[in-house]
């Protein structure tokens, strides 16, 4: 499954959100998620690809499209 | 030039109150918690307060805030540590952990001081607190302040629970870290499921049973009595200040936490001790749920349900709250403060929540009713909201 692909799955078991996710969507304003939605979704990525990401990394996460960027410049080339 | 830049950071955004034409925040009581209580001069039905048992004006608990006064002054002008520990604050001590059926506790001037002092002292960058993502700030304040691994679970959940305890072993010590009763929805977290999962996988349970003491369980004795646990092993904390009446905050547990808190918890030794008066009050509930919790908790049980029918007959969409609190799920924060706005128009004082103590499009409004009030209080106030809806 692709980076973008498996982001917006884990936002859906993370937050209670039954419409459509775009990438340009901004995590609050449109999905409602606030800063531990974040941290779960987070988490739940940490898990799914066997990494860890700092808390400092978390800053400057507006919108998905920001998650699947920060994901895509930590993994390996291969897992895109 | 410095100064102005740093000062202009600090600008409040009021667009939300600007457009809803009504600031519910900072309320200014011309009264104690009476039925009515008074707002610039007028009078208002306080479904607001955490006065569940009624108490906080009550005869009784305010004369013991009076001989506590007068025996003692209104502070003893020092640290628990020093000599602002008295044969009051330790007898309202041991009455506590006996009333919760505990090993030991020690008192904190807030709720929130408890929360924020347990969590620095016990956990550090090695260990992980697993806490429910609708917790209240003072815990989510509490373990972000210790610098330890913080995992959120989704709200009661406890399959989401045991996934992250599962891997929970690489750390040096696993917490699980609930409120009690839920402030903001009114639902009891699954505490009993808690502590088992906890029992198998090595974790300390903290619960925050601030609006469970003196209004759940069989005896008013909060979560422990309402999840009939023997031999709690976790950390209890809850406020003194909402059904209790008074004001501080509670850590209990076993009595070598307690006793490592004493010395080293900073929140504790570095704050002016609770004040006699408050000691004596939560004295004097005490001994009063003890004899009448049965009278009182059947009086604020009916006007939550009566409360709750006459909101849901008019359209209002509530939370599923098992206890005492009364929650209407009011959406956006504009919505949400239009809605306590028409309330408070009519008379009615309550607690409007918006983002970010909420999720940013899920504004609730609280209504407690406390025993305080009279049976003629919540007709009229059924007689509000259904006129409203119509």
């Amino acid at each position: 499954m692709k980076t973008k692909e498996k982001v917006i799955t884990v936002l859906r078991e993370n937050i209670d959100w039954d419409g459509e996710i775009k990438m340009e969507h901004h995590l609050r304003n449109d999905l409602g998620i606030d800063s531990f939605g974040i941290l779960m979704t987070i988490n739940s990525l940490e898990d799914e690809y066997g990494i860890e990401i700092q808390d400092a990394d978390l800053d400057g996460l507006k919108t998905v499209s920001d998650i699947v960027l920060r994901l895509e410049e930590m993994l390996p080339v291969q897992n895109f | 030039m410095k100064y102005k830049d740093f000062y202009d950071r600090f600008k409040i955004d009021y667009e939300v109150v600007e457009n809803a034409g009504f600031n519910p925040y900072y309320p200014i009581l011309e009264s104690g918690l009476d039925d009515p209580v008074i707002i610039d001069g007028k009078k208002f039905i306080d479904l607001a307060s955490n006065n569940y048992l009624g108490l906080a004006n009550d005869p009784r608990v305010k004369e013991a805030g009076r001989n506590a006064i007068q025996k003692y002054g209104m502070s003893l002008c020092a640290t628990p540590v020093a000599s602002g520990y008295s044969e009051l604050y330790q007898r309202v001590r041991e009455k506590l952990t006996i009333f919760l059926g505990l090993e030991s506790s020690i008192l904190y001037p807030s709720c929130y001081q408890a929360n924020n002092g347990l969590f620095n002292v016990l956990l550090g960058k090695e260990d992980i607190a697993i806490i429910d993502r609708s917790s209240h700030s003072s815990l989510i304040e509490g373990i972000r302040g210790s610098g330890c691994k913080i995992r959120p679970f989704l709200h009661n959940d406890m399959d989401y629970l045991e996934k992250i305890l599962k891997k929970a072993g690489k750390y040096r010590q696993a917490f699980v870290i609930t409120e009690s009763v839920f402030s903001t929805e009114g639902d009891i977290a699954p505490f009993h499921e808690i502590v088992d999962l906890c029992d198998n996988y090595g974790a300390v349970p903290v619960v925050d049973d601030s609006h469970g003491i003196g209004v759940i369980g069989k005896h008013g004795k909060g979560i422990l009595d309402h999840a009939q646990i023997e031999d709690y092993n976790g950390i209890y904390t809850a406020s003194l200040g909402k059904a209790l009446a008074n004001s501080g905050g509670i850590i209990s547990g076993k009595r070598c936490i307690i006793d490592y808190l004493k010395y080293y918890s900073s929140h504790l030794v570095y704050s002016t001790s609770l004040i006699p008066a408050a000691l004596a009050g939560v004295e004097k509930v005490l001994e009063i749920i003890q004899k009448e919790f049965d009278e009182i908790s059947s009086k604020f049980w009916r006007f939550k349900n009566q409360i709750t029918n006459t909101l849901t007959n008019t359209g209002y969409e509530i939370t599923n709250s098992s206890t005492a609190i009364t929650s209407i799920r009011s959406g956006s924060p504009l919505q949400t403060l239009m809605t306590a706005k028409t309330f408070y128009r009519e008379g009615i004082l309550s607690t409007p929540f918006i983002y970010p103590s909420v999720q940013f499009n899920e504004g609730r409004i609280r209504l407690i009713a406390g025993a305080n009030l009279s049976e003629k209080t919540i007709d009229k106030v059924s007689e509000i909201f259904t006129n409203l809806a119509q």
